[in-house]
């Protein structure tokens, strides 16, 4: 195997999981996530020999992708009642993580995106601005909007989620 | 379980996903697609090698003639039908991540006819080897703009603005409104469904409303034009921003304001480093992140009204707060603001020109070619396929 190839798929290793993580937020499925990692993987091993940070290029081109696709109307969103359950080292609540996942599909893919990568990736406005390709701005303007949707969605979290935008 | 934050609440969602292994999955469709453009260029090669093939014949005595440029809408004007492949609903301000392709996107050119005397309106798709004429008969105003949705072509005509529908093929009278060719021309907002105008005598100062396309019902704002050459946006929170170019009598300066003509940002026109000075606002991103300007030298007197009609933008930036000039390596002669990217185009040697998408920081994400266009055509929009 090519060193590229060696390099690509020692990097491929080591973060696809993460990446399949935020994929999963940002499509609620996990088929549709790892189609969407495989496609942003495959263009990073396309541009690899001229990709300076292979794991910031990968996640730019996985939310790309994904706003593409919404745009295109390429992928359905669908809500089910199923969430997969592996059996963690924690039991989960299935109701909560089923009303977390309800509230981030109903926000657009704008708004969920941004709410992904600031508390999710832990970004902050400028970095997602980075990721995204859009002005620190809009980044406020989709938080702001996503957070309120999201207070009313999940009152739970409505105390614990002021002064976050 | 409880949430402690939001964070916490999509890490225990993010829990919920199964590992996977997409190396071998991710390699497999990158060497797909490298075969699939592999062979796309072979045939694209094989396509002109026909066209040169048959460029040579109609040069020979008896040779077949080229194929006559698609003039279906020359007769009764464009049909319904010629609205297919054109999304009108999909509004660019919906792209956060930006505009990705220009494959099977729609570009608008205003060229002066075959006849001379009046302009016409075409339609290219990207990747169709033919044009259509969807408006004639136009007179030359300089005030032409087309809607971002690339529905309508608006234009000051004998003091009112015109609408021609480029779908329907028709053409409907709007409201009275000051020619002002020299300042501010009728622009549109991101969503397609208002224009800016500006009342005021010949378009200068004065009252700015909004004309709303479905019922010429116009809205006065309280702003006032504070200068020319003002584009609306959509600012961080939602709001409609104005960016113009503001004129002093020792200096001028490209700025924003919001609807009720609070100055938000001004840039100086002598930002720049070198000898060139910021001049009027030619396009603006429907989010108000991307500006262009033309330049002008320095020692220009403000106001100074030459080539104010013109298209040309120079100098793309990004606004936040201040300009900040973006550069895209090869020069070009037009450019078209979109969500977060924009379109440059570029005058080839060979006597085309090229079309390049470029995502929010100048990065060239696409480039291609245009097809054969009246000497002197302007390009005056892009809709995304």
């Amino acid at each position: 195997m090519p060193e590229a190839e060696t390099d690509f798929a020692v990097f491929a290793r080591a973060h696809t999981p993460a990446l399949i993580r935020s994929a999963y937020l940002l499509t609620g499925d996990q088929h549709h996530a790892e189609d969407l990692v495989q496609s942003a993987l495959s263009r990073t091993h396309r541009h690899w020999r001229r990709v300076g940070d292979p794991i910031a290029y990968t996640r730019k081109a996985m939310y790309h992708l994904q706003v593409s696709r919404w745009r295109r109307g390429r992928v359905r969103e669908h809500l089910t009642d199923v969430i997969a359950d592996r059996t963690p080292a924690r039991v989960p609540d299935v109701a909560l993580r089923l009303t977390v996942r309800n509230a981030l599909m109903d926000l657009s893919r704008q708004q969920r995106a941004v709410i992904v990568l600031r508390f999710f990736e832990d970004l902050d406005v400028a970095g997602t601005a980075a990721v995204l390709g859009c002005s620190p701005g809009t980044v406020k303007k989709y938080t702001f909007r996503a957070l309120a949707h999201l207070r009313e969605a999940l009152p739970e979290l409505a105390e614990l989620m002021e002064g976050d935008a | 379980m409880t949430l402690r934050s939001l964070g916490e609440g999509l890490r225990d969602l993010a829990d919920a996903v199964e590992p996977a292994d997409l190396r071998d999955r991710a390699l497999s469709a990158s060497r797909r697609l490298r075969a699939r453009r592999v062979v796309a260029g072979m045939g694209t090669a094989a396509v002109v090698l026909f066209a040169l093939v048959l460029g040579v014949n109609a040069m020979l005595p008896g040779g077949s003639l080229p194929p006559p440029r698609d003039l279906a809408g020359d007769m009764a004007g464009p049909t319904a039908s010629s609205s297919e492949g054109l999304n009108y609903t999909d509004s660019a301000t919906d792209a956060l991540g930006g505009i990705t392709s220009m494959d099977k996107g729609t570009f608008f050119y205003l060229a002066e006819a075959a006849t001379g005397g009046t302009m016409e309106v075409l339609r290219w798709t990207a990747g169709a080897a033919t044009t259509t004429v969807v408006a004639r008969d136009l007179p030359a105003t300089g005030t032409e703009q087309l809607s971002p949705d690339g529905r309508y072509l608006s234009s000051v005509e004998k003091g009112r603005l015109q609408l021609r529908d480029l779908i329907a093929g028709t053409r409907h009278e709007s409201i009275e409104v000051p020619d002002g060719q020299l300042c501010n021309i009728p622009t549109w907002t991101p969503t397609a469904d208002r224009l800016l105008v500006a009342t005021g005598p010949g378009g200068t100062s004065g009252p700015l409303g909004f004309v709303d396309v479905a019922d010429d019902s116009y809205t006065q704002v309280s702003a006032e034009s504070r200068g020319c050459h003002t584009y609306p946006s959509y600012g961080p929170t939602g709001d409609v921003e104005l960016t113009f170019t503001a004129y002093a009598a020792t200096s001028q300066s490209v700025a924003r304001a919001t609807l009720e003509g609070v100055i938000t940002s001004s840039v100086a026109w002598d930002a720049l480093p070198g000898d060139v000075l910021l001049d009027q606002v030619t396009d603006v991103s429907p989010d108000g992140g991307l500006v262009c300007v033309g330049l002008v030298p320095a020692g220009t007197k403000p106001g100074n009204l030459t080539g104010s009609q013109s298209r040309t933008c120079q100098a793309i930036g990004m606004w936040s707060g201040g300009f900040q000039r973006i550069e895209v390596g090869e020069p070009f002669s037009e450019a078209l603001m979109l969500q977060n990217s924009f379109v440059t185009r570029t005058a080839t040697n060979g006597g085309g020109s090229t079309l390049r998408l470029h995502d929010g920081t100048g990065a060239e994400i696409q480039r291609i070619g245009e097809p054969d266009l009246p000497d002197g055509s302007l390009l005056l929009g892009f809709v995304p396929g």
